[in-house]
């Protein structure tokens, strides 16, 4: 039997969307056509005989859907989503712990609520856990009218990464020289990570001058609090190991877990790393900082899990896409910008400072942890004109993984390359940074995803991807 | 040949009912049969046999029944009884068993899935897995039964479980004098399709709906009276079961729709003698 990508591939055949609908401990299913599991479909919480709801418009359909990349210095997938109207205020439902029923949308569903669009084939042909999730939005709002009409307005699932902040003041893994915050004047107390706790603090600074452990200060790691034993004669600073998240993944996943579940790996170099936050700012600027350290972009995947994914165009394909496939024939486009090499910073300093009188301190040699400055990474470059791009700061403890680093992305910007764009059925839930391999008309060549578009404007669901090749 | 007919009140929609089982997780109740929706079905527990018992508020005459997108194989049988005192009691007046009308040729390519479709021929010895083979068996009765209590008993050896969307028991609604000749049946489609360069069409398959223009023109001034009482209670959006070939046979089920009516209009043409056209327009 053929798979279902091979079923929704077809030129001939019936697909249906359906719609998980979720607001806390509720969720709704609807769907585009009468569908109903099986007895012996149960699917996660899913009981078997479940019927959906079929009140997902003929106008609507499957709300279009766009992400993309800019280059590799814009580490974030933008996105953007349409509407979903449904044309009725109730829908069959399941509560944690309750049996299915009919219940009110209206009175259920708020503003933030998630929804995880599908598309699979009728109950004859393949389960619904065969079903492909095509993309995951948000409500934004809820709108309607006296025919019942229900429209949801929707957002992408990143939006919540740009409504909220992170804490202010934060200290992740491994940080050298971060200014500390004082918490008690009196008893000269000073704030790391807020509330703690903290693994260990490596040295404190006064104006750049080291202190010693004990005589000098003392710690709570519990609290992550550092008391001085004396006034201090100017600004001090410390090498903090903070909270317990030492890789760039880790503190993605600390930073981003309060508002949404976060893949379990992400391929990024998981060397010792830090990060440090002086002011509260939006959860996406934080990643942004990570994942541009890392050479990598962030999203929000079809499952609306945060991840991590590298600019890399050497994977392996994933898919491939004949001429057959391609509803409009492929067109491309020349990429922005050659760089001529990437230099790099790693173990980043994390406070200026005007250099300190001099004295016969010995100590002052330990003056603000300099920086790590690694060489450029050359581009091979292949005879195009070139740049040289901003200074890549990386937050890796060690030189050899902010080196991977630059040189992955000499990979990807040091010589010429093309976008390629192509439509095809929306078979296959595709992402941004997977390799495709698509066919033109001098053989096959392959590529990075670097933009999704989803639409069923004509009535035939398809995705447009453009891939850097 | 009978006349045409029409099954509008439903005596089943006010009457209680019960099941001999429900479908685990209670997602499909037996009420969902008094639900006009078509896509609100019954579906029983597992096994081959199933039945749902009917009790009217007070005893009526029934002439017709009729089962709208029942789930069972061509080897199926529909069985209803209907007494007088009780449930299954002493006084029956109406005990017989017919087949299901069903498609006995394939709609569906079989090259994908583990489904019904996938694994066997559509509807021969197979049951549909799901309501996208629509279907309405019409069982007129022979004569007209009063009865208060009624079952009907689902049996196929083909099925995991029974699922129904309507049962209809009532009297039908006849004219004196059948529809003209010169009715149309035609299917709507509604599925949309983009041509790719090669000139491939991908088609986003849509079932389509069945429509059937039909003419009554010599409705009696009794027969025009009724036929505005019932459009101002049906309107263009109330579903009733409409059959050109009232029967249980292929004539029957290619003729008989769950609709509702599009542009009926009636016109006095001359003493006595009006006109009903009107469009019967399948119902999901």
């Amino acid at each position: 039997m053929a798979a279902i990508d091979t079923y929704l591939a077809g030129q001939n055949v019936k697909r249906v969307l359906f719609a998980e609908i979720t607001q806390g401990n509720t969720v709704f299913y609807v769907s585009s056509e009468p569908y109903i599991t099986e007895p012996t479909d149960p699917t996660g919480d899913m009981p078997g005989s479940l019927p959906f709801e079929p009140i997902i418009s003929k106008d609507s359909g499957l709300p279009s859907f766009r992400t993309s990349l800019g280059t590799v210095f814009s580490p974030r997938a933008s996105s953007s989503v349409g509407d979903l109207k449904l044309i009725s205020t109730t829908a069959m439902s399941l509560v944690s712990g309750a049996s299915p029923a009919k219940r009110n949308l209206l009175t259920t569903i708020k503003r933030g609520a998630t929804i995880v669009f599908k598309i699979g084939a009728p109950r004859s042909f393949f389960r619904y856990a065969d079903a492909i999730t095509v993309f995951s939005a948000r409500v934004r709002s809820i709108n309607g009218d006296d025919t019942d009409t229900v429209t949801l307005t929707l957002d992408t699932a990143a939006l919540v990464l740009f409504d909220s902040m992170t804490p202010a003041r934060a200290v992740y893994g491994t940080v050298s020289n971060i200014p500390l915050a004082l918490a008690d004047y009196g008893l000269q107390r000073y704030n790391t990570h807020p509330g703690g706790p903290i693994q260990s603090v490596a040295a404190v600074y006064d104006r750049g001058v080291t202190l010693t452990a004990g005589s000098g200060y003392t710690v709570n790691t519990a609290t992550g609090q550092i008391t001085l034993t004396a006034n201090p004669a100017g600004e001090v600073t410390a090498d903090v190991v903070g909270f317990a998240a030492n890789t760039i993944r880790d503190i993605a996943a600390a930073l981003a877990a309060p508002y949404l579940p976060v893949l379990a790996t992400f391929p990024t170099p998981t060397g010792a790393a830090g990060y440090f936050l002086e002011e509260a700012k939006p959860v996406a600027d934080a990643l942004d900082d990570l994942a541009l350290s890392c050479g990598a972009f962030w999203m929000v995947n079809d499952s609306g899990q945060l991840e991590f994914r590298l600019w890399a165009v050497a994977g392996a394909p994933v898919a491939s896409y004949s001429q057959i496939l391609m509803l409009g024939g492929y067109t491309f486009v020349q990429a922005d910008d050659i760089y001529a090499s990437q230099p790099y910073l790693y173990n980043k300093n994390w406070t200026v400072q005007n250099q300190v009188a001099a004295g016969a301190n010995a100590a002052h040699a330990n003056y603000a942890a300099s920086p790590g400055t690694g060489a450029s990474v050359n581009a091979t470059g292949d005879g195009s004109a070139t740049t040289v791009p901003e200074t890549l700061t990386t937050y890796f403890v060690a030189q050899a993984d902010a080196l991977v680093v630059a040189t992955r992305i000499c990979l990807v910007a040091g010589i010429a390359r093309f976008i390629y764009t192509i439509e095809v059925p929306l078979s296959q839930s595709r992402q941004l940074g997977d390799t495709i391999s698509l066919q033109t008309n001098s053989g096959y060549v392959s590529g990075l995803v670097i933009s999704r578009a989803i639409t069923a404007e004509s009535g035939i669901p398809t995705q447009t991807l453009e891939a850097l090749v | 040949m009978a006349f045409a007919l029409f099954l509008l009140d439903n005596r089943v929609d006010s009457a209680t009912l019960a099941a001999s089982s429900t479908a685990a997780g209670g997602a499909m109740p037996v009420t969902n049969i008094q639900s006009e929706a078509r896509s609100d079905i019954w579906r029983s527990g597992p096994g081959s046999s199933s039945f749902v018992d009917i009790t009217f508020g007070s005893a009526g005459t029934v002439n017709a029944a009729a089962f709208v997108d029942l789930n069972l194989s061509t080897v199926g049988t529909i069985r209803i009884q209907a007494w007088t005192d009780a449930i299954n009691g002493a006084a029956s007046v109406l005990d017989r068993t017919d087949p299901p009308n069903v498609f006995g040729y394939g709609q569906q390519s079989y090259a994908y899935g583990a489904g019904a479709y996938g694994t066997g021929n559509y509807a021969l010895a197979v049951p549909l897995a799901d309501q996208m083979g629509r279907n309405v068996t019409l069982i007129p009765l022979a004569a007209p039964v009063a009865a208060r209590f009624w079952r009907v008993t689902f049996s196929d050896g083909n099925t995991l479980y029974q699922q129904v969307s309507r049962i209809y028991l009532t009297t039908p609604k006849q004219y004196t004098y059948n529809l003209s000749f010169g009715w149309g049946a035609a299917r709507r489609p509604r599925s949309v399709k983009k041509e790719s360069l090669g000139g491939q069409n991908y088609t986003q398959k849509r079932d389509s709906r069945l429509a059937l223009d039909v003419a009554f023109d010599y409705l009696t001034e009794t027969e025009r009276a009724n036929v505005l009482v019932t459009l101002q209670s049906y309107g263009e959006d109330r579903p009733f079961v409409f059959a050109v070939y009232p029967g249980n046979d292929l004539q029957g089920l290619t003729t008989s729709v769950y609709c509702t009516y599009e542009g009926a209009k009636v016109v006095h043409r001359n003493y006595n003698i009006s006109s009903f056209t009107f469009t019967a327009v399948e119902e999901f």
